[in-house]
């Protein structure tokens, strides 16, 4: 039993509240906070909605890469630093690219969709 | 905020007195930065900005910056050298109660990117942007080590340490960061002789004008270090704002700004692929940039919305160092 309203409603109605309200009573330096505060209630509201897929999807893609069963991220993560870190992977490897700007697009496409260099990125 | 001010105006009136200015009038508060605030005022016709530390109290926890005191000796060496920079007025003094800082003229122009970028204002700057960066970057470059001041030097391997050993203290697994420092360990261009960089040589820090590049501002970053530094910075895909096909503050080619820069006595071995170097290792310092702010959100030092938001950037520069590592960017 979910309570009402949910979690990114009442996120979405704190962003509405800045933008609309606050944004336009204030001037200055407190405006452009206040134009940042909505920001970061809105990136809020996209990591509650697409966070968990996100992180699903990282663990998916780096099993994949590293052909490993391991299913904690952090671990999976950890071991491709090493790889990364002991040379036994470079830049050269056109699967490690494409796994980590699937990985990363996902990511900024949470904390800053509107970044121009996602353009370029492949597409989710 | 009304007794800073009112201390600002005591302070300002003391350093008139000293100095025998009209009264200062006019005072207003332009930014407060963690290490430095800007306010704007007028001393008979003379439009002036007062850089000073926060509140005036000495910042000793910053890691990277010169001090004020540097800084405008600094922007006085450049200016000598032909570089565009800010004419320094007077030093504060100690009987000012201001604490550190200087004052130094107010040019005419905008330091806003997107508005360089697009107000048809700007389209004449826009026109030449390459060549009076090329330029500008020159003449900082050409100043003479010996009338600088004290300077922290690094170049590019000495950076690299410096800005892997902060990730590394941030505990940040993050395979894209992993990568882009294994890359440009691989891309360490070889030394050239040291010159003053200025270290924040990007849009936001250049004021221009409707004829070109006025002045360049907020040296506090100055080191010495590889001239391709500055060159790489200003290309770097978040200092695009927005406009990433165009490599130069999103406005305009390396080419162009390469050959003003060598035209203007800069050296030739500042390449398009030391730039290019200069400028993955760009995307890979903000981001650690980024990871910094993060930690003195989490940490409480800054609590702000303004250091959450920068925090959750590093994403941006992970995803720039891929692309640029691919080829696409």
């Amino acid at each position: 039993m979910h309570s009402q309203p949910e979690t990114t409603a009442l996120l979405g109605a704190v962003a509405a509240f800045l933008r609309e309200v606050c944004v336009p009573a204030l001037t200055g330096r407190e405006a452009f906070l206040a134009k940042v505060a909505a920001n970061c209630v809105d990136i809020a509201v996209r990591e509650a909605r697409d966070g968990p897929a996100a992180t699903a999807a990282e663990t998916t893609i780096l099993q994949s890469l590293l052909a490993s069963p391991e299913t904690s991220l952090e671990a999976l993560r950890a071991t491709l630093c090493k790889e990364i870190t002991a040379g036994v992977r470079d830049e050269t490897d056109p699967a490690l690219l494409e796994a980590l700007l699937s990985i990363v697009a996902a990511r900024v496409r949470i904390e800053q969709p509107g970044y121009a260099s996602l353009e370029r990125a492949p597409r989710a | 905020m009304a007794s800073d001010y009112d201390d600002v105006l005591a302070g300002l009136h003391r350093l008139a007195g000293r100095l025998g200015w009209p009264e200062p009038r006019a005072l207003q508060r332009l930014s407060g930065g963690a290490s430095q605030e800007t306010w704007a005022f007028v001393a008979g016709e003379r439009a002036l900005i007062l850089r000073r530390a926060p509140r005036g109290v000495p910042v000793t926890t910053s890691t990277q910056g010169i001090g004020l005191v540097s800084e405008a000796a600094v922007i006085e060496a450049a200016g000598a050298a032909g570089a565009p920079a800010p004419a320094v007025a007077s030093l504060l003094a100690e009987q000012d109660g201001l604490g550190p800082g200087y004052i130094m003229d107010r040019l005419e122009g905008e330091t806003l990117a997107r508005r360089i970028q697009r107000d048809a204002a700007f389209a004449e700057a826009r026109d030449g942007f390459a060549q009076a960066c090329g330029a500008a970057a020159a003449a900082i470059h050409a100043t003479p080590l010996a009338c600088l001041p004290t300077l922290p030097e690094a170049d590019a391997a000495a950076q690299l340490d410096l800005y892997e050993a902060a990730y590394r203290g941030y505990g940040a697994g993050r395979p894209a960061f992993e990568l882009g420092f294994a890359a440009l360990r691989r891309r360490v261009p070889a030394p050239i002789p040291a010159r003053l960089a200025h270290g924040d040589f990007r849009l936001g820090n250049l004021m221009v004008a409707r004829h070109g590049l006025a002045a360049v501002l907020d040296w506090e970053l100055a080191h010495r270090g590889d001239p391709a530094e500055d060159l790489g910075w200003i290309c770097t895909p978040s200092w695009r704002f927005g406009a990433i096909d165009k490599p130069v503050g999103g406005i305009a080619e390396v080419g162009p700004m390469l050959e003003a820069y060598w035209a203007a006595g800069g050296d030739r071995r500042v390449t398009a692929e030391r730039v290019r170097f200069w400028t993955l290792f760009g995307s890979l310092k903000w981001g650690v940039m980024c990871l910094t702010m993060a930690k003195l959100f989490e940490s409480g030092v800054d609590p702000s919305v303004e250091r959450a938001a920068i925090g959750r950037r590093a994403s941006e520069t992970e995803l720039d160092v891929l692309l640029m590592l691919k080829g696409l960017l």
